[in-house]
């Protein structure tokens, strides 16, 4: 009978949800709504009252804005979009790290978050007390304040360039998400770097690399490493192995001399601050070389150049910049911040996480809230909060 | 009405133990247009199933089979299921408890069970459930036990109560506190109102095996505190 009483009240209190929806009620309900949404805790009555009262004077992005204040914003939800950006398992469930913290700290500050893909930045726990120094070879710090309540508090703006001799007093790095220990661990470690690309695309273009197959465009960069006869087969390279491979591994060079070190834990960075031609060739990371024997005739990677092959035809879509061609991992970044697609994307995130709605790039909501970044000086709070405004009142 | 024909669909989904996409109820047979009213509880969470749920009302609804127009529900909402992080920063606040090792310890040990970050409601399945419950049974106890945290939900009087002295009043004040503090502000009367009776009832069921003690009472309330803390109000977004 008990079991009974719980079925009872669990189900019904299924539809006591959903009569409270905001649908069915005015501003204290989808007050409430945006609330838990945002943070993912239940308001208290305290909470709502001046989300109310500027709903009520139909300051409904302020309203939410308010609400963007709360630390469980940063500390649930946004945390949790950003953490997925760090893995190639999509995992949500990962420590907090440099990246992660990095993220956060440029959304409190309402910084220009196309930043957070090449600018000298990292956030760090240093307003914490009792954490242990930022070393290169570990997350100790960042595991520390895994548990503090308060980013909004805790996350101090500091460079990268201070804590990584290998960057310091370089134009080419530090280079934002891409220079970063939690990107390096995620993305450098062993493979063709080829990844860190792929992961470009996933996270900040919302597209995975299938989406940009194009067998259109010329194959000169294509590794030594791809066969371009997989079983005997010429035209299975043309038709689909090139499709990816000529776009990606033109992009890919971007990264030729990062690395991640698993053995020491710790980003490398191997490009000599000047030299010969021969000693930057020398230099780019052994992972480019590995099956060069495939395909002798491919690209041989001999530094950090890299080249947009995707800028026309079906992937002018993306809307890319004017600059399409650089050298090392911060102009790549500049580029990819700089598309149409980096601000449908963000608004992508936000609505997949306030809304739960996967919505495609070419919705309207989504194109509408993209807007709305970009005017805002591209604070991915205001992406949260427009998200959080288009849905409040759905069920 | 309305909250009836949920309750129905909610109960013949529960018996399944399923949150399929598409849910197929043998045996209740309704009226064509009867589900269009129905609230609805999958979520649009990718694009495999937008497709098919942008439309649930009318005869669209309906004619997704032929031959079972009468049974087959397409479900939908853009409600979202909390994470298990997010419930148990839900658990915290609710219960107004220190982030101690203890429950920390706790939620590590069921992490794994919890509902991931996708906020998918047709995810939900029965060992989210009964992690979740384990989970609510573990604050709930603390918080009962809270000479402090307790107050917040129900006076020091309604604490010191019997099961058979309580009252009606000491018990309105608990059910009246765990919704506050569990579902939070936001939730228009008539929705508690239909929760109480129930809550209420379970209470009286549980008085009988406790003793007729405070200790008895305490652990009377940690029951109905974890009930509400494992209601879809509390749960869902």
């Amino acid at each position: 009978m008990i079991n009974g009483r719980l079925l009872a009240l669990w189900t019904m209190g299924i539809g006591a949800f959903f009569q409270s929806q905001p649908s069915m009620a005015g501003p204290n309900e989808e007050c409430a709504q945006m609330f838990r949404r945002l943070t993912g805790l239940p308001p208290s009555a305290s909470d709502l009252q001046p989300c109310i009262a500027k709903l009520s004077a139909g300051d409904a992005a302020g309203a939410a804005r308010d609400i963007t204040q709360n630390p469980y914003f940063y500390q649930d939800t946004l945390r949790y979009v950003f953490s997925r950006w760090t893995n190639e398992d999509d995992n949500a469930m990962v420590p907090l790290n440099d990246m992660i913290a990095t993220a956060l700290g440029l959304v409190r500050d309402d910084a220009d978050f196309r930043t957070f893909l090449y600018d000298d930045v990292q956030y760090t726990c240093e307003n914490v007390q009792g954490v242990p120094n930022i070393t290169p070879n570990n997350n100790n710090h960042y595991a520390a304040c895994e548990n503090e309540t308060n980013y909004s508090e805790a996350l101090v703006r500091k460079t990268q360039s201070e804590f990584n001799q290998d960057f310091q007093g370089r134009d080419d790095v530090p280079a934002g998400v891409f220079t970063t220990r939690g990107f390096a661990e995620g993305f450098y470690i062993d493979g063709t770097n080829r990844v860190a690309t792929r992961y470009t695309l996933n996270n900040f273009l919302c597209e995975d690399i299938e989406s940009f197959h194009d067998t259109s465009i010329p194959d000169f960069r294509v590794r030594q490493d791809v066969d371009r006869r997989p079983g005997g087969v010429a035209v299975t390279y043309v038709n689909e192995c090139k499709g990816c491979h000529a776009g990606m591994d033109g992009l890919t060079g971007a990264f030729a001399y990062l690395n991640w070190n698993a053995d020491d834990s710790v980003i490398e960075y191997s490009k000599p601050a000047n030299g010969t031609p021969e000693e930057f060739a020398q230099a780019v990371q052994a992972k480019y070389f590995v099956n060069n024997n495939t395909f002798p005739s491919g690209f041989v990677t001999s530094s950090d150049q890299w080249i947009n092959l995707w800028t026309e035809g079906q992937n002018a879509r993306v809307g890319w910049p004017g600059t399409t061609e650089g050298a090392g991992p911060k102009s790549f970044g500049m580029m990819f911040s700089e598309t149409e697609q980096f601000s449908t994307c963000m608004a992508k995130h936000a609505v997949k996480k306030v809304c739960y709605q996967d919505k495609p790039l070419n919705d309207e909501d989504i194109l509408k809230i993209a807007e709305e970044f970009k005017a805002s000086g591209y604070s991915l709070r205001e992406a949260f909060v427009q998200a959080a405004l288009t849905c409040k009142g759905s069920e | 009405m309305k909250v009836r024909n949920l309750t129905n669909i909610l109960l013949c989904l529960t018996i399944g133990a399923s949150f399929a996409f598409t849910v197929s109820c043998k045996g209740k047979k309704k009226k064509k247009n009867q589900f269009r009213t129905a609230h609805s509880i999958n979520n649009q969470g990718s694009d495999d199933a937008k497709g098919e749920t942008e439309e649930t009302s009318g005869e669209e609804a309906t004619e997704t089979g032929s031959q079972q127009e009468d049974n087959v529900l397409l479900l939908t909402s853009n409600a979202g299921l909390k994470s298990g992080t997010q419930t148990y920063n839900t658990y915290l606040k609710a219960t107004g408890l220190e982030n101690s090792q203890t429950l920390r310890d706790a939620y590590d040990e069921l992490a794994d069970s919890l509902p991931g970050q996708d906020h998918l409601v047709r995810e939900f399945s029965a060992a989210h459930q009964s992690a979740l419950a384990k989970l609510a049974a573990v604050f709930c106890d603390e918080m009962t036990s809270d000479a402090t945290a307790r107050l917040a939900i129900a006076p020091d009087a309604v604490w010191q109560s019997t099961p058979t002295n309580i009252g009606a009043q000491g018990l309105d004040s608990v059910s009246n506190g765990l919704f506050d503090a569990f579902w939070g502000a936001g939730y228009e009367d008539s929705a508690r109102n239909q929760q109480y009776p129930i809550l209420i009832g379970l209470y009286n069921e549980l008085k009988a095996e406790v003793a007729n003690t405070p200790e008895g009472n305490r652990r009377a309330i940690a029951g109905l505190c974890v009930a509400v803390a494992t209601s879809f109000p509390t749960l869902l977004q």
